[in-house]
């Protein structure tokens, strides 16, 4: 099969096509997709190029690799026999049907705030839209000392709580609400975007903590704080920057990379306005963790690569990096993101920076059509010691001040990381 | 203009000879005048000449790069006593007065070598008839001078441009009456000449396949399976019709040669990118066959599987090479292999084609013009003589435009287009949809005696198979050097069954055994405590000249001595054996004989503390006969080929996962760059033989020389391509 | 159903774009993401500037944008703006480009020729900047055009005979 490309977004974009949405109230299939949309079920439930819902994409985990499960309604090997009750324990509880406890990799500490109503349409869109596909569940490779899943019931009892729904605050208006629920709950945001305790649990699951969203390092990647922090956090980002990211995966300030690709690719492009203009505002509402000053742009960097410098980091952009993203380092948002000012550069963390210039980065769909302009890998062109250099001079460059990298933080992530495929990884909902 | 003209046909005979016919006027129209005019005559099908003196050669082979276009008319010009400022060159399109009009296998020269000239003498031969009659006197009398006829006794000179009218009604010499000039007097061959072409390349006139506009063009994509000879089973082309600038999008249904036209999708639009832009939302299902399971590591596995059991066939067996290995003071094993590849021309496949009227006008970069027009004959079921082929310069050949699928594929496209267009690959298609280099496995054996004489050898060659039969351009010749010098020796070969396409790239065959065989026998001289150099001598042994045998590909056998002769050379130009490196540096030393040329090359390189390669230098010496037609663009082609060999061996490997090809772009395949070229000298050592060509036969010594230096400067022995994937670092 | 147009990505959209090539203002009605090298090619029939990889790893499309050799495609002719454009066939207008043409057709640098337009940019860019360029300075500028026929010994003597006949 092709794992280019799908337009399976005809249907969905057809229902949520606005006037449409606004006369017709969609029926609750429809209402489950676009859940499972905003949830990005498919992200892991799917691989390319397999059946949807089907299961089978492998994940890493801190104790071994697990393999996401077949919830497509097949009698044998997914759901089939699920009741509504046995469905809403597995997605708000995380216990599956024969009582067995599921790995939080499947983020139900976030699903937990799902509204009964939701979670009635995604049953019914899972039970009657999704077509019964017969796979059997693959194993996982945790270790067998580590694989009775009792601790998990410790685990959720401890993170999770009771199920908490969703609450409002009255102190803010609905669209704010809408957008905490989408953040907080389907979203779950907080599975990349915020950081993760010694077992595994995310720090913070909602507004109350200044840890929740604020930055997290997961899979060599690291996923900027989506709180309002200055330098590298969304503190400079306008909610029309954040709807336009979420749309299409590029906006002025940067393009979207890492699993964020599968949430562009899958997931927040397929929302309404409405909702995303909600996300938006709920976003900019969460505090930053520190003060930080703004970046101010300082050209003395263009003035340097223009005369020639004798920054081994600065020779190394000049021959691979410069003829893209500019002396400037201001590119071509938002098709090619500026260097400049991008939080991803400017982040403590650098895993996210290294990875990208060591695998490139896949190509981005919105809606069906690929961005068509994508980051090339340069894992086999450049040394580890190069990749440090030029990574340093782009963090340093332009008024970024960011600390340097070092060649061993590029080696360790060499040994970690592929490289990113140059086709764009589709899944297909149906 | 003149009402009857005369023109020759050249032609091979089958024996080798040549034929000189006249043809009918009506055919010789010649396809490009240029500046010529009108009032140009044409002496024959490759001349003719303006009154002003102004000279259009045709020339009639495709031009890919290596200078074919420059070299042929050389060889008219030269005979005809040309001035050659006054000579502009012509490309011919596929043409049937032209013989072989294709570039491959290094032939332009050796092919072309005698019956060039020979039109070229015809003409002068002409224009001394004309002068002759105009004057009155015996044409044995008169001579030429570049440009013009002259009659030293009366002292009158006509110019070519004053006599060509007339001399086209002369009649067309018999070929055995043709004088051709003693090379001592050569003023054109043999002369650095700069190629006319580069004018208009520095200055970025359109001049190929990519470059082609015509009328009413549209331009095309082509999305075919990844996964080869995948069938397409439905697709949403419907919704890319609708699409922004797209004008035709439709399922193509393909038959089953992977030469030929496949099952796609072909989306057509106001422009390429607009095509391509639409071809990115293409949501197709194939039926990827069985062949899915495919991978490079798989093959790897069943390879050192095979090479643990006996060899599918034995390709030659002389003496007896396991008791041999007994006697022998020194007993080597060894495991080589090396990987698919793209041929990566730089132009990726392009072809624009016009159905009309059930008539074919095709522009194609093409190495093979003719099998190109019979796949267009039988894939449409149009008749070859309603097929034009116009042959554009072609960015790069390397073998890839030997096959013309992107021809057929426009010609399709433009057909059910109805229109005119302009078919153009990505390169990601260019690399995913390759006539492969294959890869292969040797598992080598050999024995050396106690005097530094390889007296036992043996491989068992792992290749690929397609439908049953040896995968195009996997085989291997039972005179595989060191065959034939070796009392005891075998070859034995075993195949692992492909469905992926393979094909000819520069010096197939030879550019991987080469890096093999070479290899391993440095293994062998330095294991035995011989110098290469003196290794290599040992093998050779006296100057003597062992004939081909019988098929696959007869020549005129291989000279010891000729081999032994460029080895000395570039010993010496290197300085070989003189110098002491430190640690970290190396030279190697690699030679091999291929398409007729024998070639030895030394590489000096340095590995530093971190594993990091830097090719310091590379010595080329050749012989390719008696004659360097152009040495100018010799030294070019001879450097290229050094170095593409160079390029291959560092960062060039493909890998088969899931049936398709991983790497799409040179992000993941690594061409040489700038930074890493090093200078290379070439020598050519001239003999008594005649000449041959030299788009090839460089290129396969540069491998395992760079092996043979790496080990020189580490004491590290790389035995898979490419060294980007091993890790030097502990060696340096 | 399919995408259309404006649902597809929100930057998209045919636009005017009116850009200076080669000293002359020219306006393109097209899609702003498209990039330059198919403007130049397809739009302004100027067909010098070429195609190799589409992913600012061969040099093949390289022009010059205010002076700086830049990829042409990977250039959105959204971001273009007030900048100027030069390409091959116009690089000969400038003295150090002339020279630069001149060193290839005395050195006769080219085999197939298709990778020259984009290396005889990146000298140009070279040779303003930087008239008297060492090794090092000619890998730096130089590595991002790949040749595939390897004239790469050429290309490297042709600098510097260029340099040379610039100075004096
Ligand atoms: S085509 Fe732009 S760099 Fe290759
Ligand atoms: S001359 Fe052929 S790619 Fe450079």
């Amino acid at each position: 099969m092709n794992r280019m490309v799908l337009l399976a977004a005809f249907l969905i974009s057809l229902l949520m096509g606005g006037s449409a949405w606004a006369q017709t109230p969609p029926s609750p299939t429809a209402r489950g997709e676009y859940l499972a949309r905003a949830g990005d079920c498919v992200a892991c439930h799917s691989t390319p190029g397999g059946k949807a819902f089907a299961g089978g994409l492998k994940m890493g985990t801190p104790l071994g690799a697990i393999y996401a499960t077949n919830i497509t309604p097949d009698i044998e090997t997914g759901i089939g026999t699920y009741t509504e009750q046995e469905f809403d324990r597995a997605v708000r509880r995380g216990v599956a049907k024969d009582g067995r406890r599921l790995y939080p990799a499947m983020p139900y500490p976030s699903y937990a705030k799902l509204s009964d109503d939701d979670v009635q349409v995604l049953y019914e869109y899972f039970m009657r839209a999704v077509p019964p596909a017969h796979q059997v569940n693959q194993p996982s490779e945790i270790p067998t000392l580590l694989k009775p899943r009792w601790p998990m019931a410790v685990w959720n009892a401890v993170f999770v709580g009771g199920g908490n729904g969703f609450t409002s605050d009255p102190q803010h208006d609905a669209a704010w609400n809408r957008g905490a629920y989408l953040v907080e709950g389907p979203g779950h945001c907080g599975a990349c975007h915020t950081a993760r305790g010694i077992a595994y649990e995310e720090k913070a699951l909602d507004r109350s903590s200044l840890a929740f969203l604020a930055g997290a390092n997961l899979d060599g990647w690291y996923a900027p704080s989506l709180r309002q922090n200055r330098a590298t956090g969304l503190g400079g980002w306008s909610k029309e920057d954040i709807v336009a990211f979420l749309k299409t995966g590029h906006n002025k300030h940067g393009s979207a990379y890492g699993s964020m690709r599968d949430v562009i690719n899958n997931s927040t492009p397929y929302l309404t306005d409405e909702d995303l203009n909600d996300i938006a505002v709920y976003l900019t509402s969460l505090p930053a963790t520190v003060e930080e000053k703004a970046p101010v742009y300082d050209d003395a960097t263009a003035t340097a690569l223009a005369e020639g410098s004798s920054d081994p980091g600065a020779a190394v952009y000049a021959g691979q990096c410069q003829s893209c993203h500019k002396e400037t380092g201001g590119a071509a948002p938002p098709f090619l993101p500026a260097l400049a000012g991008n939080p991803t550069v400017l982040d403590r963390d650098a895993s996210s920076l290294i990875n990208i210039v060591l695998n490139g980065s896949a190509p981005l769909m919105a809606k069906g059509a690929p961005s068509p302009y994508r980051m090339p890998q340069y894992r086999a062109q450049l040394s580890n010691q190069q990749v440090a250099e030029v990574v340093s001079f782009i963090r340093s460059g332009w008024g970024n001040n960011a600390p340097r990298v070092s060649a061993g933080d590029v080696a360790t992530l060499r040994k970690s990381t592929d490289p990113a495929s140059d086709q764009p990884v589709i899944l297909r909902m149906r | 203009m003149l009402a009857r003209r005369n023109f020759l046909k050249v032609s091979l005979a089958a024996g080798g000879g040549m034929l000189l016919t006249a043809t009918l006027p009506a055919a010789a129209k010649a396809a490009t005048l240029g500046k010529a005019g009108t009032d140009a005559v044409a002496l024959n099908a490759y001349l003719q000449i303006a009154p002003d003196g102004l000279i259009t050669i045709t020339a009639k082979n495709p031009e890919v790069g290596q200078g074919v276009k420059m070299m042929l008319p050389m060889l008219i010009a030269e005979e005809l006593d040309a001035d050659w400022s006054k000579v502009q060159i012509a490309q011919a399109d596929l043409d049937a007065r032209y013989p072989g009009q294709v570039a491959g296998g290094s032939t332009a020269t050796p092919l072309n070598w005698l019956p060039m000239r020979q039109v070229g003498a015809a003409g002068r031969q002409m224009l001394i008839a004309a002068a002759a009659a105009q004057w009155g006197v015996p044409a044995a009398e008169c001579e030429t001078a570049p440009g013009v006829v002259l009659h030293k006794a009366t002292g009158q000179s006509l110019s070519f441009g004053a006599l060509a009218t007339q001399a086209a009604s002369m009649p067309v010499p018999d070929v055995k009456t043709l004088k051709l000039k003693d090379p001592k007097t050569f003023r054109i061959i043999g002369q650095p000449t700069r190629n006319l072409e580069v004018p208009r390349i520095v200055t970025g006139q359109p001049m190929f396949g990519i470059d082609v506009s015509v009328p009413g063009m549209l331009y095309a994509v082509f999305q075919k399976c990844d996964v080869h000879g995948g069938k397409l089973v439905r697709s949403n082309v419907a919704d890319i019709r609708k699409l922004p600038g797209v004008r035709a999008a439709f399922e193509v249904k393909g038959g089953t040669d992977l030469r030929g036209l496949l099952d796609g999708v072909a989306v057509v639009a106001d422009n390429w990118w607009q095509a391509n832009r639409a071809r990115q939302q293409l949501d197709i299902i194939w039926d990827e066959g069985n062949v899915a399971g495919q991978s490079s590591h798989d093959f790897a596995a069943t390879a050192i599987r095979m090479s643990k059991g006996r060899p599918e066939s034995i390709l030659r067996r002389d003496g007896n090479p396991d008791a041999a290995f007994g006697k022998a003071a020194h007993v080597l094993e060894a495991a080589y292999s090396y990987p698919f590849l793209s041929h990566t021309n730089l132009e990726p496949q392009n072809c624009t084609a016009h159905v009309k009227d059930g008539q074919v006008e095709i522009w194609a970069p093409t190495q093979n013009p003719a099998p190109g027009a019979a796949l267009v004959s039988s894939t449409l079921g149009v008749p070859p003589t309603a097929i034009k082929v116009h042959m554009v310069r072609a960015g790069g050949g390397f073998g890839r435009r030997l096959s013309n699928d992107y021809m057929v594929e426009a010609a399709w496209i433009s057909k059910v287009a109805g229109a005119p267009v302009k078919l153009l690959w990505t390169r990601e298609d260019d690399m995913r949809h390759d006539m492969y280099r294959p890869g292969g496995f040797h598992f080598f054996k050999a024995g050396v005696d106690a005097n530094g004489q390889l007296i036992a050898f043996r491989d068992h060659f792992v290749t690929y198979s397609q439908d049953g039969a040896i995968a195009a351009s996997a085989d291997m010749s039972p005179a595989e050097f060191p065959a034939r010098m070796v009392e005891h020796l075998e070859f034995g070969v075993s195949m692992i069954p492909l469905r992926a396409p393979t094909g000819p790239m520069r010096a197939p065959r030879s550019n991987a055994f080469g890096f093999a065989f070479q290899s391993f026998l440095d293994e062998l001289a330095h294991a035995s405590g011989v110098d290469p150099v003196q290794f290599a001598h040992n093998i050779l042994g006296a100057p003597r000249l062992l004939p081909d045998p019988p098929m696959p590909r007869q020549g005129p056998g291989f000279d010891t001595g000729r081999m032994r002769g460029v080895i000395d050379l570039v010993a010496e130009k290197s300085g070989w054996g003189k110098q002491t490196f430190p640690h970290g540096t190396g030279m190697g030393l690699a030679y091999y004989f291929s398409h007729l040329g024998y070639f030895a090359e030394v590489v000096q390189a340095t590995v530093n503390a971190t594993g990091e390669i830097t090719v310091d230098k590379v010595w080329v010496a050749g012989d390719i006969g008696s004659q360097i037609i152009n040495p100018l663009n010799a030294e070019n082609q001879a450097q290229g080929s050094a170095l593409d060999g160079i390029s291959q061996a560092l960062g060039q490997a493909l890998t088969i996962d899931g049936g398709r090809i991983v790497e799409g772009n040179f992000d993941s395949v690594l061409p040489l760059r700038m930074r890493q070229a090093p200078p290379v000298e070439v020598h050519f050592l001239v003999s008594d033989h005649p000449p041959t060509g030299l788009g090839e036969p460089a290129l396969p010594p540069a491998l395992p020389a760079l092996a043979n230096a790496i080990f020189a400067a580490t004491g590290k022995r790389i035995r898979s391509l490419p060294f980007k994937d091993h890790d030097l670092s502990a060696a340096a | 159903m399919l995408i259309g147009k404006t649902d597809r990505v929100e930057f998209c959209g045919t636009m005017k774009y009116s850009v200076e090539i080669n000293g002359a203002k020219r306006t393109v009605d097209i899609d702003g993401e498209t990039p330059l090298l198919w403007v130049l090619r397809d739009t302004l029939d100027l067909k010098g500037t070429k195609f190799g990889c589409g992913a600012a790893q061969c040099g093949a499309c390289t022009v010059h944008m205010n002076g700086h050799p830049i990829r042409a495609c990977q250039t959105p002719i959204a971001s273009v703006g007030d900048a100027r454009i030069t390409t091959i066939e116009a690089i000969g207008d400038s003295k150090v480009g002339k020279h630069v043409q001149e060193a290839w057709i005395e050195l006769d640098v080219p085999q197939c020729g298709y990778c020259q337009a984009g290396q005889i940019m990146s000298a140009t860019a070279l040779l303003t900047r930087n008239p008297a360029p060492t090794d090092h300075d000619i890998n730096v500028a130089m590595s991002g055009n790949v040749c595939r026929c390897a004239t790469y010994t050429r290309i490297r003597a042709a600098i510097k005979h260029a340099a040379k006949a610039g100075s004096i």
